[in-house]
């Protein structure tokens, strides 16, 4: 099953091309790694992916992305909704300066206007989800930036999953954490994956190797426009890709 | 020249200077203690004054700048914290909000004689307002919105960025985004300025003089659109309009005036305080 496809995406920064013809086909409940060097575009393609880029006044695109056959960018699309069903863990973690609950009550609260005991079962089982549940039971009142670095992620996945979305997108989730916790959240997106789709931006290879089913090769010829290079099985963009430039990539010799 | 010995003789005249400073303000607060302190009794508070204002309370003038402040508040706080949240949240970067930014700079710098000048002319006379607390507390709002507006603007801008986009990715609309994250982060910063500008306001002479000052009006007011005494013009008043009038009221007035600014500014201080315990990132 297709979960979302991309079809001749063109992104532009005013005047300036950041993505070339982007197609690419991300499967339902696999977990889709896109790697590549710095700067060949592939954080600002996820973020076609939920429309984050809409707040980038000079950001236009061109092509097509669909949601469940649904195009994403048509006129009349929810971006709100979109944002529910697509929802992001960033790079660093960042909850909210407020407290464990309030952080993973956000969207239910404010979105979808859930209160009293629905809100808390949303809370539990959203927290159960990432493995926080028995570590922060008691401390739902605690300011969520006390956690340490890996717990503040994890809730801050909790907060995504507590908007019940489909898709998760992960930019670069583990590259403010230290090993231990990496493997963590990499458990989980292993367990989470019955249940969701996940994207994944890493720049670590062994990361997208032993997390992903998928794995998208982005390069850029120019510093400026990002294009796909290769897009396949992990296992064998790993072992046997056809670019000679994803096989200087992944051993090593450039990025 | 030795290094060190310069250095000494560097820090000695900053803190010198920095002494300088502290002087005066010690001087005013322990003249203005010292001989207004007899005056402050629990008649001086509650009383109404007598003979010609040489006896008896400031009751009125007190109530008069409590209800100035009050009505001050009540305009310019929600108008100030909305065009903040507008300008910082909301606005593109247009001609128009420059204009409007530059405008409010403008009007920060506008003498206070002014603003009663204009109170006079739109609010008393053009919108037949009198000389009355609403005319006074519409006057004193326009004086201050700029204060809070541009500290307030400040305080939101000070908010991460991130936590917007946090939101929006959350499918929060810009406004809940601004309601749920920003705003309570932005409450500490945007409270110092509404209580500066407040007591900025509290202290006013000119802007009441013409609006809303009575000068003898020993009755409390019964609506807002009362005339009423109020304390920086009941100072004035004592201090150069009446003669013979003793001088321990005067100061007792001014202590009176003081202790109000200056409880507000501790009360701000310590709201400040108990936010800013709150919030890191």
């Amino acid at each position: 099953m297709i979960k979302i496809r991309a079809e001749h995406v063109d992104a532009y920064y005013g005047a300036k091309q950041v993505l070339a013809d982007i197609s690419l086909d991300i499967k339902e409940r696999q977990i889709t790694a896109l790697i590549g060097p710095s700067g060949c575009g592939k954080s600002t393609f996820m973020r076609c992916l939920n429309r984050m880029n809409d707040s980038v006044r000079i950001f236009s695109l061109r092509g097509d992305v669909y949601l469940d056959g649904d195009p994403i960018y048509a006129d009349t699309y929810d971006v709100v909704q979109l944002r529910q069903r697509v929802g992001m863990v960033f790079q660093r973690p960042n909850p909210f300066p407020q407290t464990v609950y309030d952080n993973v009550a956000f969207g239910p609260r404010v979105v979808a206007r859930e209160r009293g005991a629905d809100l808390d079962s949303i809370v539990e089982e959203s927290l159960r989800r990432v493995g926080l549940w028995q570590e922060l039971r008691d401390k739902l009142t605690q300011d969520a930036l006390s956690l340490s670095l890996g717990q503040q992620q994890r809730l801050c996945l909790a907060r995504v999953l507590s908007t019940r979305p489909e898709v998760i997108l992960m930019d670069e989730p583990a590259s403010a954490l230290d090993p231990i916790e990496t493997l963590r959240i990499e458990d989980l997106m292993r367990e989470l994956i019955e249940l969701y789709t996940i994207v994944i931006v890493t720049h670590n290879m062994q990361q997208a190797a032993r997390v992903s089913d998928w794995t998208a090769f982005f390069l850029t010829d120019d510093g400026l426009t990002g294009k796909l290079v290769e897009y396949g099985e992990t296992g064998q963009i790993f072992t046997q890709p056809d670019d000679k430039r994803t096989i200087d990539y992944i051993t090593g010799r450039f990025g | 020249m030795n290094p060190h010995l310069v250095q000494k003789l560097g820090f000695g005249l900053l803190a010198l200077i920095s002494l300088v400073v502290v002087i005066p303000i010690l001087l005013v607060i322990g003249a203005i203690l010292a001989q207004g302190a007899p005056a402050i009794s629990a008649e001086f508070l509650t009383a109404m004054p007598r003979d010609g204002m040489k006896a008896g309370g400031i009751l009125p003038a007190i109530v008069g700048t409590l209800l100035l402040t009050a009505g001050t508040g009540l305009v310019a706080i929600p108008m100030g914290v909305g065009a903040a949240i507008y300008l910082s949240e909301y606005a593109r970067d247009t001609g128009l909000t420059r204009a409007v930014r530059l405008a409010i700079v403008n009007l920060a710098s506008v003498p206070s004689v002014v603003y009663g000048l204009f109170g006079v002319g739109i609010f008393v006379l053009l919108l037949q307002f009198g000389t009355s607390i609403l005319a006074g507390s519409l006057t004193l709002a326009i004086m201050t919105l700029p204060v809070i507006i541009s500290t307030s603007e400040e305080a939101l801008r000070a908010v991460p960025m991130e936590f917007r986009t946090v939101s929006a990715s959350l499918g929060g609309t810009p406004w809940q985004g601004i309601r749920r994250v920003v705003l309570p982060q932005a409450l500490p910063g945007i409270i110092t300025g509404v209580i500066l500008g407040l007591l900025r306001s509290a202290g006013e002479t000119a802007p009441i003089l013409f609006t809303v000052a009575a000068f003898y009006l020993p009755a409390l007011p019964q609506s807002v659109m009362d005339q009423t005494m109020a304390l920086p013009y009941h100072l004035y008043v004592i201090s150069t309009q009446v003669p013979g009038m003793p001088l321990s009221i005067q100061f007792g007035t001014a202590l009176t005036l003081l202790i109000y600014v200056l409880s507000m500014n501790v009360i701000a201080t310590l709201i400040r305080g108990y936010f800013r315990r709150r919030r890191e990132w």
